[in-house]
């Protein structure tokens, strides 16, 4: 396969480019405890195979990136620059598949970033990803929006802090969006045993003392994106033994979608306990 | 009335595939541990990523699947309870769930620890869950019981009939063997409830054996009369013993 045409496998520009991707059409869509989609098997094998070879790379290259501030595990924020296989969750084809799978309207903000768990990592508490997030500006018209498939906008820590806002390039004009997907997507971890934890754990409720009631397990190759919304209480579950690897990603509607719907109390800041 | 079908294991290998090819003939309850079957569920539908608003035809007959640990005695109670709340009888149980790790104890020092919990899903819970459902549900309806043919059906293995080159299969094989057994006294046990009991013992599959060649004789014994019998399926040949 010739250079460009790499280039354009991990860059589809519509959901049906991806086709020739996923391993199958077969994807679960839940309601307990709250609204999330399921799939394992998510790409072929060749594909997958990439993907965990580009993701071992940086965790060579980085022993797995800086810490992140507030959790227990390392990880690192992909910028616009981002090429080979990891570029397929910063496509557009990708990001509207996941918008309409989860029937969100999205701006095309992405948080893209690559986490890593070591053994032992401590458990995360529960909490939503209802919160809001800084990119660069202009707001594009959206993906979803005819025309404009090129329309994603990755977040940029060195010119916009995506928690604070906070601007390091005088000509970012940071614009504040909302999340309003979260993805998971578990990739070179070990076979998947019980005593090895590290699942997402789903909760009903945030509150003090909260236990979820369904725990999804990381196995290689599988994926876990629920939209976020006041209920979307899910957390990390640690003291596993080995460490636990996942490409990570937010998508974002509007502030004014957001607040409309949830209203603007349910909007946490990142990090903020229920 | 489609047939009622307690399986467990459901999320494994032969779980999936009986999933998927039977769901429209059972009504399937999926008994499953941490992973639940690749099928439409009463807590999940199914759907094309790449066409999500579009319905997929796999979502008409969905399995009621249960999350249950069955090294666990009380969960063992609770399944049947369950299946017999949700669908009021059981027509065909399969014991499915396997604990298929091998490993040596004299190479490993954990592998002590981990043969209770093999012996416990292996070999008791098939004949622990068919007892609850004795108890609970088929005793004293030997008549009805062989009218709508129930039956149990135990996936033993290869494993359970000859002794294995190699020493880290040999508590897997000998938790099969032990089922093997347990299948013919459970046959005698339950003839006068009128209800039979069958093993399959395949070789490994899918590597060796198509799984939905498992699955099709399990099919063939459901609906078939013999009680008490091993149908011992290699890659080449069947036999029963």
């Amino acid at each position: 396969m010739s250079d460009s045409a790499q280039s354009r496998m991990w860059d589809p520009q519509r959901p049906a480019a991806l086709a020739p991707l996923l391993a199958h059409r077969r994807w679960w869509r839940y309601r307990y405890p709250f609204p999330h989609l399921r799939a394992v098997n998510v790409f072929r094998p060749a594909v997958y195979a990439e993907l965990e070879d580009a993701f071992l790379s940086w965790l060579k290259a980085t022993d797995g990136g800086t810490v992140l501030a507030g959790h227990d595990l390392r990880g690192t924020t992909l910028s616009s620059e981002v090429e080979g296989p990891l570029r397929l969750f910063a496509s557009p084809g990708w990001h509207r598949l996941i918008a309409r799978a989860c029937s969100v309207k999205a701006t095309g903000h992405v948080n893209l970033g690559l986490h890593h768990h070591r053994p032992g990592s401590l458990s995360g508490f529960p909490h939503t990803d209802l919160n809001p997030g800084w990119f660069p500006g202009p707001v594009p018209d959206g993906p979803d929006r005819p025309g404009n498939a090129d329309g994603i906008v990755l977040a940029a820590p060195g010119r916009v802090d995506y928690v604070s806002g906070q601007v390091s390039d005088a000509s970012a004009r940071p614009v504040k969006v909302i999340r309003a997907v979260a993805v998971i997507f578990y990739l070179a971890n070990p076979m998947w045993e019980e005593e090895h934890r590290g699942e997402t754990g789903l909760y009903r409720n945030g509150g003090a003392g909260a236990q979820p009631v369904t725990s999804i397990p990381p196995h290689s190759n599988s994926l876990l994106a629920f939209e976020c919304t006041p209920w979307s209480f899910h957390g990390f579950l640690g003291g596993g033994c080995v460490p636990r690897n996942s490409v990570v990603q937010w998508l974002h509607q509007s502030a004014d979608a957001a607040t409309d719907r949830w209203g603007a109390g349910q909007i946490r800041n990142y990090g903020a306990r229920a | 009335m489609r047939r009622v079908c307690l399986l467990t294991g459901a999320g494994g290998v032969f779980g999936n595939a009986f999933c998927r090819m039977l769901a429209r003939q059972y009504s399937i309850m999926a008994v499953h541990r941490s992973v639940p079957p690749l099928v439409a569920t009463q807590q999940a539908e199914l759907f094309d990523p790449v066409a999500p608003r579009r319905g997929v035809p796999e979502s008409e007959y969905p399995v009621f699947a249960v999350e249950a640990d069955l090294a666990q005695p009380a969960e063992v109670d609770r399944v049947a309870e369950l299946a017999l709340a949700r669908f009021g009888q059981v027509d065909l149980l399969v014991n499915a769930a396997a604990e298929a790790r091998v490993r040596s104890s004299t190479t490993d020092p954990d592998a002590i620890g981990t043969w209770e919990r093999q012996l416990a899903v292996n070999t008791l819970v098939p004949v622990h869950l068919a007892a609850v459902l004795a108890r609970e549900f088929w005793k004293g309806a030997a008549s009805v019981n062989r009218a709508h043919g129930r039956n149990v059906v135990n996936i033993s293995s290869t494993a359970g009939l000859t002794v294995a080159p190699y020493p880290e299969r040999g508590f897997y094989g000998a938790s099969k063997a032990a089922l093997n057994i347990l299948t013919a006294q459970m046959a005698a046990e339950y003839q006068p409830l009128g209800v039979r009991v069958n093993a399959v013992a395949p070789t490994s599959f899918p590597e060796l054996l198509p799984t939905e060649r498992v699955i099709r004789a399990v099919r063939q014994l459901d609906q078939g009369q013999m009680s008490g019998r091993i149908l011992v399926m290699e890659s080449e040949r069947t036999r029963w013993i």
